[in-house]
C-alpha cells in the first residue's frame, strides 16, 4: 500500500455481507425517508399553505405560486444538489482510498470560486447584475482546475491517488488565498456579494436550472454506479485489484471525470455547500457497511435527504432571516457524525 | 396558470370585484397601490415621508425608520428577501433597490406577475429622484414634489452657509477592524462635500476601501466621523483615546455613532448634511431643531 492505513474501520473491519434483500431493504428505507423529507420541504415554510387552494391554481393564486414556483423547484434543486454531492463524495473516497476525500477536495470548488472571483474582478462587480454569468464562469474555472489537477496527478500516464489528494489540498489552499486576496482588494459591497455566493444556496425559482441539474445528476449517477464493483476490489489495494483483473487506471480516470463533472455543475448552480459529500457517505458506511454497490446509491439518496432537511431548517429556523444552508449542514452534520464515529469505534475496539 | 378556478368561485370573485368597483367612487384613486412591500430601508423611509406608511404591508428586517416601520411585518432581510413571505402579503406593488443578494428573488417576483419597481438610491441626487418616482407610483405627486423641493432647499441652505469657510479634512469610517472608509463616489463622500468638508477617504480609492492605520495617522484629518456598526456600544470613546496624537481626537472632533441618517440615501439626507455641517463648521451652522 502506498499510503498509511488511515484507520477507516468501515473500509476493512466491517465485512457485513451484502445480500439482495439487504440492498433492497436499505434502499427502500432511504427512499421512504427521502420522500418524507421532500414532503417536509414542501410543507414547512414561513407561510401556512392552504393545500386545496394551492392545488387549484388560477391567476393571482398566492398559495399556488408559493408551492409551485418557490417551494417545489427549491426542493427539487436541494434534492439534486445533495444527491450529487453525496454520490461524488462516496465515489471519491473509494477512488482515493482516503476517508478525508470529499467533493471539494479535488480542486473543483477552489477552481469554481476562482472562476467566479475572476469574473467579479474583470467585470468590476457588474457580474452580480447578470445571474447567468457567475455560474458559467464558475463552471469554467472548475473545468480548468480539474484538468490541471488531473494532469498533475498523472505519473507515468497513470492517476496516482495520493498525488491527487495532496495536489487537491494544496490547490484549494492556493485558491483560498487568492480569493481572500481579491476579497481584501475589492470594496466590501462587492466582497459581500462574493461571500454570499461562496456560502452557497439552493434557492430556485422556476424550473429551467432545476431540470438541467436533475438530468445531469441522474446521468452522472448511472455512470458512477457502474463502477461499484471495481471500487470494491480497489479497496483491497491497487496490486490486489490488478491481480483480480481490474483495469485500475481506467476505473480511476472514469470515476474521477464523472465525479468532477458532477461536482462542477452542482457548485456552479448552488455555490459551495460543504460537508454533504464528506459526512453522508461516512455516515452510511458506518450504518450499512462499506460495499460500494450499496454505498454509491445510498449516498445518492442520503445526500438528497440531508440537504433537503438542512435547507428546510435554514429557511425556517430563524425566519424571516434565512441561514446559509452550508451553516446548517456543518452545524448539524458534525456532531451527529462524531457520535456515530465514537459508537463505531467502541464497537470495533471493545 | 395551470388550472382554471372553479366556475362558481370565478363568478363570486367577479361579483366581489364589481361590488368593490361600484362602491369606490373615484376609480383613478383606486388604482394607486394599496398593499406595498418595500425591500429596502431607504424606500420604506420614502413611503413614510410621503405619508403612505399605512399602505406598507411588508418591509425588511433593516427597515427601522421611522419607528412605525418596526411594527410592519418582515419579509426577510435587505440582502435576502424571502419570496414566499412577499407573495403571502399579496402586494400590488413591490419596491426594491438593487443589491448583490436580492437580484434572483426580485426577478422571480417579477416573473410571477407581481408589479415590481426597482429604484436605485445610492447618491444625493438619486435619493431626490427616488422620492419623485415613488410619489408617482403612489399617485402622491404633489406631496412628492413638495418633499423634493424641501430636500433641495435644505441642502442649498447648508451649502450657502458653509461656502465661505475653508473645508476641513474628514475621515468617514464604517469599519474599525479593518478600517473601512467612505471612498470616492459614495453617498457619504457627496454629503461631506455638500456639508463643506474635504473627504480624505476619497484619496484612498473608489467605493469602500480598506485602509491601514498608518494612512489615517499620516492624513491626520481634522474631523473623524466613526459610523462603524455598534461603535457606540462597543466602547465609550476608549477606542479613539488611544490615538491622542490625532488632531481630531485632540480637539474633540470625533463623532461616533452609526446613525442611519448618515448611511441611507433616503428622505433624511438633508438632515444628515445639516448634521455633518454642524460638526464641520460649528460656528457657521448653529444647532437647528
Amino acid at each position: 500500500m502506498s499510503q498509511p492505513n488511515t484507520g477507516n474501520a468501515g473500509e476493512f473491519g466491517d465485512a457485513r455481507y451484502l445480500t439482495k434483500s439487504r440492498f433492497v431493504t436499505v434502499l427502500s428505507f432511504l427512499m421512504l425517508l427521502w420522500f418524507g423529507s421532500f414532503l417536509l420541504a414542501l410543507v414547512a415554510g414561513n407561510v401556512r399553505l392552504d393545500w386545496r387552494e394551492a392545488w387549484a391554481g388560477g391567476a393571482g393564486n398566492v398559495h399556488h405560486l408559493i408551492l409551485f414556483e418557490t417551494r417545489l423547484p427549491r426542493a427539487l434543486l436541494a434534492s439534486a444538489v445533495g444527491a450529487g454531492l453525496g454520490l461524488a463524495g462516496a465515489a471519491l473516497q473509494g477512488l482515493l482510498r482516503n476517508p478525508l476525500a470529499e467533493p471539494h477536495l479535488i480542486g473543483v470548488s477552489g477552481g469554481a470560486a476562482l472562476g467566479a472571483v475572476a469574473a467579479v474582478v474583470v467585470s468590476g462587480g457588474r457580474v452580480f447584475g447578470s445571474p447567468e454569468l457567475l455560474p458559467v464562469a464558475a463552471a469554467l474555472g472548475a473545468l480548468i482546475s480539474v484538468a490541471v489537477l488531473y494532469r498533475l496527478s498523472l505519473v507515468h500516464g497513470r492517476l496516482q491517488p495520493h498525488v491527487l489528494l495532496l495536489a487537491g489540498v494544496v490547490y484549494n489552499a492556493f485558491a483560498g488565498a487568492l480569493i481572500l486576496c481579491v476579497n481584501a482588494l475589492v470594496d466590501f459591497y462587492q466582497a459581500h456579494g462574493l461571500l454570499s455566493w461562496l456560502m452557497g444556496s439552493v434557492a430556485a425559482y422556476g424550473y429551467r436550472t432545476v431540470a438541467v441539474v436533475n438530468v445531469y445528476t441522474v446521468v452522472a449517477a448511472v455512470w458512477l454506479f457502474r463502477f461499484a464493483r471495481p471500487l470494491n476490489v480497489l479497496s483491497l489495494g491497487e496490486t490486489s485489484a490488478r491481480q483480480l483483473g481490474v483495469a485500475v487506471h481506467r476505473v480511476r480516470t472514469a470515476v474521477f471525470l464523472g465525479a468532477s463533472l458532477l461536482v462542477g455543475v452542482v457548485v456552479a448552480v448552488s455555490g459551495m455547500i460543504g460537508f454533504v459529500g464528506l459526512i453522508v457517505p461516512h455516515t452510511l458506511r458506518l450504518l450499512f457497511g462499506a460495499d460500494y454497490r450499496l454505498l454509491l446509491p445510498s449516498s445518492f439518496v442520503g445526500g438528497a435527504i440531508f440537504l433537503l432537511v438542512a435547507d428546510t431548517l435554514a429557511r425556517t429556523l430563524f425566519a424571516p432571516v434565512e441561514l446559509p444552508v452550508g451553516v446548517v449542514t456543518a452545524l448539524s452534520g458534525a456532531p451527529f457524525f462524531v457520535y456515530l464515529l465514537r459508537r463505531e469505534q467502541r464497537r470495533v475496539y471493545g | 396558470m395551470r388550472l382554471q378556478p372553479h366556475g362558481s368561485r370565478l363568478a363570486r370573485k367577479g361579483f366581489l370585484l364589481a361590488l368593490c368597483w361600484l362602491s369606490y367612487p373615484c376609480w383613478s384613486g383606486a388604482e394607486a397601490p394599496r398593499r406595498i412591500v418595500s425591500l429596502s430601508p431607504e424606500l420604506t423611509e420614502i413611503v413614510f415621508a410621503l405619508g403612505a406608511g399605512d399602505r406598507l404591508v411588508g418591509v425588511t428586517m433593516q427597515c427601522d425608520e421611522p419607528p412605525a416601520a418596526r411594527a410592519i411585518a418582515r419579509v426577510g432581510t435587505f440582502l435576502v428577501p424571502t419570496v414566499e413571505l412577499v407573495l403571502a402579503k399579496q402586494p400590488d406593488l413591490v419596491l426594491a433597490s438593487p443589491s448583490p443578494g436580492n437580484r434572483r428573488a426580485v426577478e422571480a417576483l417579477m416573473h410571477m406577475g407581481l408589479r415590481v419597481v426597482v429604484i436605485q438610491a445610492s447618491s444625493v441626487g438619486e435619493a431626490r429622484d427616488a422620492i419623485l418616482e415613488v410619489s408617482r407610483l403612489l399617485e402622491q405627486t404633489t406631496k412628492g414634489e413638495e418633499l423634493a423641493r424641501a430636500f433641495e432647499q435644505r441642502i442649498a441652505a447648508v451649502r450657502e452657509r458653509v461656502t465661505p469657510d475653508r473645508s476641513p479634512s474628514v475621515f468617514f469610517l464604517v469599519g474599525r477592524n479593518p478600517l473601512i472608509v467612505a471612498g470616492a463616489g459614495t453617498l457619504q463622500d457627496e454629503m461631506i462635500r455638500l456639508a463643506g468638508g474635504k473627504n480624505v477617504g476619497a484619496m484612498a480609492g473608489h467605493g469602500w476601501p480598506r485602509v491601514d492605520l498608518e494612512y489615517l495617522l499620516a492624513q491626520d484629518p481634522e474631523v473623524i466621523v466613526d459610523a462603524s456598526m455598534g461603535s457606540e456600544e462597543a466602547d465609550n470613546g476608549t477606542f479613539w483615546s488611544r490615538f491622542a496624537d490625532l488632531r481630531a481626537v485632540r480637539s474633540g472632533r470625533v463623532f461616533v455613532g452609526a446613525d442611519s441618517r448618515l448611511l441611507r440615501a433616503g428622505p433624511r439626507v438633508p438632515e444628515a448634511v445639516e448634521m455633518l455641517a454642524r460638526w464641520l463648521h460649528p460656528q457657521r451652522v448653529p444647532l437647528v431643531p
